[in-house]
């Protein structure tokens, strides 16, 4: 295991975006191997990702092995929100100094989340909520029988009957029935809106750490 | 202490305390008293959560989750905060234990 960090800049301002890389470059046990603003994902343990809109955001955390740090208006509790919700374990004013923007780094890479106290409230009650929503749902799997629960967590995350029977060791036939039931049980209709299901499920969250 | 604030409490914050932000801080007021407190952001969140639907398992599961830091020290911190809330008058303690 390296002990150098390894750090991404995205955004769209190329000229900011360059100064926090150099300005995190001259801080030890950190690594900057570039600056990202879309196409492929971009690549490295943490991602400082600057004034990212949601999509690009959720696009830079699934290109961070570790997690994102997000860069953004201070005292924007609409963005704050916005960057947590889509998976930064950060937000820092976007004019912070790069020593603090690089502990922030540190910190996220030991696992620990770093949130503005002003932002707080608000998040934890976003969190609150959004279990509850979660565990509502996770509710509505409990019609489905043990194997019937595998098959959907199988379904839900793209697999045809093919690979399903792989990963169960069955047949075929038997994983489309399985699933057949599945949708039936869950009063839906394709594996699209199984996904959906396992989504609100929290089930489709920390897929990364599995990778 | 933490027996007094089992994980199905639904800890609800005083009726007609008044709050304002000041910065990061929370300055609550009860109308008819002489003392107003200061909570802290995190104290302040609290008192924010504390609804009366709310239960302290939903909260410290969100602040385990939001820190990444030990359950057992989040239940530490929420148990603490809540006692200090009951003790400045800014929580009624329906939903939970009299201590003994």
């Amino acid at each position: 295991m390296t002990d150098r960090l390894t750090v991404q800049v995205a955004g769209s301002d190329l000229a900011t975006m360059t100064v926090i890389a150099a300005g995190l470059s001259a801080e030890p046990g950190l690594e900057v191997t570039g600056l990202w603003n879309g196409g492929d994902r971009p690549s490295a343990d943490v991602v400082v990702a600057l004034d990212l809109p949601p999509d690009q955001l959720a696009a830079a955390d699934g290109g961070a092995r570790i997690g994102v740090v997000a860069l953004g208006p201070r005292d924007d509790r609409a963005a704050m929100l916005t960057a947590i919700e889509s998976g930064a374990r950060a937000y820092l004013d976007r004019e912070a100094a790069h020593g603090r923007i690089a502990q922030t780094v540190r910190d996220v890479a030991a696992g620990r989340a770093v949130i503005e106290p002003a932002l707080m409230g608000a998040l934890l009650r976003y969190v609150v909520d959004r279990r509850r929503r979660e565990s509502a749902e996770l509710q509505r799997l409990e019609v489905l029988t043990r194997r019937e629960r595998e098959v959907f967590e199988l379904a839900a995350a793209g697999m045809d009957k093919h690979a399903i029977a792989d990963e169960l060791t069955i047949s075929p036939e038997t994983a489309r029935t399985h699933v057949e039931r599945v949708l039936v049980k869950l009063g839906v209709h394709s594996k699209v809106e199984l996904a959906a299901i396992a989504a609100r499920c929290g089930l489709l969250r920390g897929s990364r750490e599995g990778a | 202490m933490t027996a007094s604030w089992p994980d199905d409490a639904r800890p609800r914050r005083r009726a007609g305390v008044l709050a304002r932000r000041e910065g990061e801080d929370l300055v609550l007021y009860r109308p008819g008293s002489e003392s107003f407190s200061q909570l802290n952001a995190s104290a302040g969140a609290l008192w924010e959560l504390c609804d009366g639907d709310t239960t302290t398992a939903e909260i410290v599961a969100a602040l385990t989750e939001l820190t990444g830091r030990p359950a057992a020290e989040m239940r530490a911190l929420v148990t603490d905060t809540l006692d200090r809330l009951v003790q400045s008058d800014l929580l009624d303690r329906s939903g939970t234990a009299e201590p003994d």
